[in-house]
């Protein structure tokens, strides 16, 4: 027997994200209903007159956390290339893009495709450890710690930062990043292991 | 916190700081104004270069070809013999290339006869520079020439068996950027035949394939600004002279034909540079090799090249997707294997791992949906088909019966390729209804399955027991679970005792306090539905916790209530069992979360 939300009594509201005001009661009861597993699917119209304005709203919603994670994973330059190109794929795809409970996570994964795209023909590298030392740029303030962060994995990486460098909680950073808490802690756990390790402190 | 661990997050937070410096905010209009460029990639001054160089080659062939000589004129050949596969609708030639088109309407990728192997509605960007995709096919048999087997020396990138020397790609500091094509023979000595083509300062290597009399070597040249461009290696010698002679144009190094000529696609010129027209190019490994036009193509196309393979055959008793996997030199992961479950896939020296997966699931719904990033509605091998790009690369998927496959790879048109050379193999019908979710799809048996292990789980949960254990198929060790918690295990012979099965929810779903699988079965108000799940497709319409990661892969049992008031009361107990002994590996309770 297939079994759907309605059977189990859930109020579909519940996930509907509060950023919609703009759509009716029965598109934000399809939002919740169809973006349980098929967020690709599934598309909302928007009219050309909002589109400026709803784009405007989600940009500030995700822009700055969405690009310090992608920094965080990629370098400043590639990482806010990517950012740029994620945010260009979320106007473009805007329809796509609102029913989803979470987008700043599925932006991340554009982003991050497109960084690593780019990291494979060879036009970024990897994650800069002296991010900044260029020419007429402010010096890095930690470069043994941002060696030890180049060494580690690109969500190793991000894991720290987000957390620890920007301060966002373990599901703020865990949802943006796609991954589970206990992912993210063991993640988590490594990076700062080798951030520990640079500033010449054992953890007790 | 200790003050040590206070000095390290105190490091990282400045970090953090100096990168917000470094990368500021992304202008919304800008971001914007960008999007079109993303989705379909403005061409590269040389390519519009090259556009008017076929344009031109469009409007008047000869004019190109004089320009190269008349003794360099292409011979334009038949069409290769094809063979139509007995199942599926696609046609695959025992040898041939494949063409992807990119005009203004999509990517449409094509065999040597013509016909239409799959459509794309949508042009992505197209990496000139990737590795040569020549898959083999043939009546029985296929695999993939990259994945060749013969070993890479240290610092290399690449190597390939020509008789037996090893040709490797080599040096320039980076073992991915080298700059050197080496030989190794028999007792390991190795000495370097070629560095940068004549001509060429920056660049690197990317491929190389050996011809079938191991004479030669195709090898793939990317420039300065990625410009591609083909060369072949005479092993005895080490004489190295470019596809279509000299001059600067663009050239794909596809692989070898069965007649041992190098199978080549031109591009077009550059900076005005005279070259042949584009298309694809038969030519003798010799210097002096007139090429013969195998296909012409537009400017912008990628091609594939196949040939047929050992007659060999596979094990009869081998799965169609055992066969097909072994044949393309994928190999298969062994949790899943004889289900048709999951395959990871990664073809020995390839740069790029390559998965390959079926799974039961929605269709046009990919059943990856933690890593979909785009999907588009595509016809592949004659039937409704996805492809798009996803966290590992891009994909394309078809529905064949009541699978959903999938081949992905960082290309598309590859991703395409591939999964069109397999369809012939999957041994169904494209376009057959695909699944719902839940287990009347997967038919009586399946249902009767379902329902009898439920009916033992709750027989053993209202009278625990020896003899009601007995009737369960436990595995020695058991995972008892809740929600995505990791889950503990316990031995098969501690179940019978109902403490066993309690299980702290110490905040789990706003709970306190201990709860049981069995109590909840037990105390159940009204019938129980019970539906089976296939390993892979455990997340599909239903809103539980993930499948914990030691119990990920094992088909599952889902059992709730029917008959609840409200959502608080609703719960849900997974049993999982291996997918070909049955023996039940794990329990895991879920419940509402408010």
């Amino acid at each position: 027997m297939v079994t759907t939300w309605s059977r189990l009594g859930v109020d579909p509201s519940l996930r509907v994200p509060a950023r919609l005001p703009h759509l009716s009661v029965v598109a934000r009861t399809l939002c919740s209903v169809l973006s349980l597993g098929m967020e690709v699917a599934f598309v909302v119209d928007v009219p050309a007159t909002d589109r400026v304005a709803t784009f405007e709203a989600l940009y500030a919603d995700v822009e700055p956390r969405l690009r310090r994670a992608l920094v965080a994973a990629y370098g400043p330059d590639a990482g806010r290339e990517a950012t740029a190109e994620a945010l260009a794929w979320a106007w473009e795809h805007l329809e796509r893009l609102l029913p989803m409970a979470n987008p700043a996570g599925y932006l991340w994964r554009v982003g991050s495709t497109r960084a690593r795209r780019a990291r494979g023909r060879g036009r970024a590298g990897p994650w800069p450890g002296a991010a900044g030392d260029r020419a007429g740029e402010p010096t890095t303030p930690e470069p043994a710690v941002a060696a030890a962060l180049a060494r580690l994995t690109d969500r190793q990486r991000s894991a720290v930062l987000l957390v620890h460098g920007y301060g966002y909680s373990l599901p703020e950073a865990a949802a943006l990043l796609g991954c589970r808490v206990r992912t993210l802690r063991t993640h988590l756990d490594r990076g700062m292991a080798a951030v520990r390790a640079a500033v010449g402190v054992d953890h007790v | 916190m200790s003050e040590r661990d206070r000095r390290a997050e105190d490091a990282v937070g400045r970090l953090a700081d100096h990168l917000d410096r470094a990368a500021r905010p992304v202008d919304p209009a800008a971001a914007r104004s960008m999007s079109a460029a993303v989705r379909r990639p403005a061409r590269r001054p040389r390519v519009v270069v090259g556009a008017v160089a076929a344009a031109l080659a469009v409007v008047g062939a000869g004019l190109l070809v004089v320009d190269r000589g008349e003794d360099r004129q292409p011979v334009v050949a038949g069409p290769a013999t094809t063979v139509t596969t007995a199942v599926g609708a696609a046609t695959i030639g025992s040898g041939g290339l494949a063409v992807s088109e990119v005009n203004a309407d999509g990517v449409a990728l094509v065999d040597d006869a013509g016909d239409v192997v799959a459509n794309v509605p949508f042009a992505d960007d197209v990496q000139y520079a990737s590795p040569p995709a020549f898959v083999l096919v043939g009546e029985d048999r296929m695999r993939a020439v990259d994945a060749d087997p013969a070993d890479v020396p240290e610092g290399c990138s690449r190597a390939v068996l020509a008789g037996t020397t090893r040709v490797a790609l080599c040096g320039g500091g980076d073992p991915q950027l080298p700059d050197a094509i080496d030989l190794v023979d028999h007792l390991g000595a190795r000495r370097t035949v070629a560095s940068a083509p004549p001509g060429h300062v920056a660049g690197h290597w990317r491929s190389v394939v050996a011809s079938p009399d191991g004479g030669h070597v195709l090898a793939q040249w990317s420039g300065e600004c990625e410009v591609p461009s083909a060369w072949i290696l005479d092993v005895a010698t080490g004489g190295l002279h470019q596809a279509f002679g000299e001059g600067l144009h663009e050239s794909i190094a596809l692989g070898w034909d069965d007649d041992g000529r190098a199978l080549v696609q031109a591009l077009e010129g550059i900076c005005g540079e005279a070259g042949p027209a584009p298309g694809v190019y038969a030519l003798a490994p010799d210097v002096d090799a007139e090429p013969e036009l195998r296909l012409a193509t537009e400017e912008r196309a990628r091609a594939f090249a196949w040939r047929a393979g050992p007659a060999d055959a596979p094990p009869a008793e081998q799965s169609a997707l055992t066969r097909a996997s072994a044949a393309l030199g994928w190999e298969a992961a062994p949790a899943t294997d004889g289900a048709e479950g999951t395959w990871a896939v990664g073809p020995p020296g390839d740069e790029v791992a390559v998965t390959m997966s079926a799974v039961t699931g929605v269709f046009p719904y990919v059943p990856f949906n933690d890593h979909v990033i785009t999907a588009e509605p595509a016809t592949i091998a004659g039937g409704p088909g996805t492809v798009g790009d996803q966290n590992a690369g891009r994909f394309a998927a078809v529905t064949c019966g009541r699978r959903v496959w999938t081949a992905t790879h960082p290309d598309s048109d590859l991703a395409l390729a591939r999964l069109a050379a397999l369809v012939p193999r999957l041994g169904c019908a494209l376009g057959e209804a695909p699944l719902a979710t839940g287990h009347e799809d997967l038919g009586p048996e399946a249902e009767a399955a379902a329902d009898d292990l439920a009916a033992r789980l709750l027989a053993l949960a209202l009278d625990p027991g020896a003899a009601s254990l007995a009737d369960i198929p436990f595995a020695g060790t058991v995972m008892l679970g809740l929600g995505d918690r990791e889950p503990v295990a316990v031995d098969r012979a501690d179940l019978v005792d109902p403490a066993t099965w309690m299980l702290e929810t110490d905040g789990y779903a706003a709970r306190e306090g201990p709860v049981s699988a069995l109590e909840l079965l037990a105390s159940a108000p009204g019938p129980l539905d019970a539906t089976l799940r296939p390993a892979g497709c455990a997340q599909l319409g239903f809103p539980i916790d993930e499948t914990p990661d030691a119990l990920d892969g094992y088909d599952d049992v889902f059992i709730q209530p029917t008959a609840i008031d409200t959502c608080l009361d609703w719960f849900a107990v997974t049993v999982y069992s291996h997918p070909l002994s049955g023996e039940v590996a794990g329990v895991v309770v879920s419940l509402w979360a408010p």
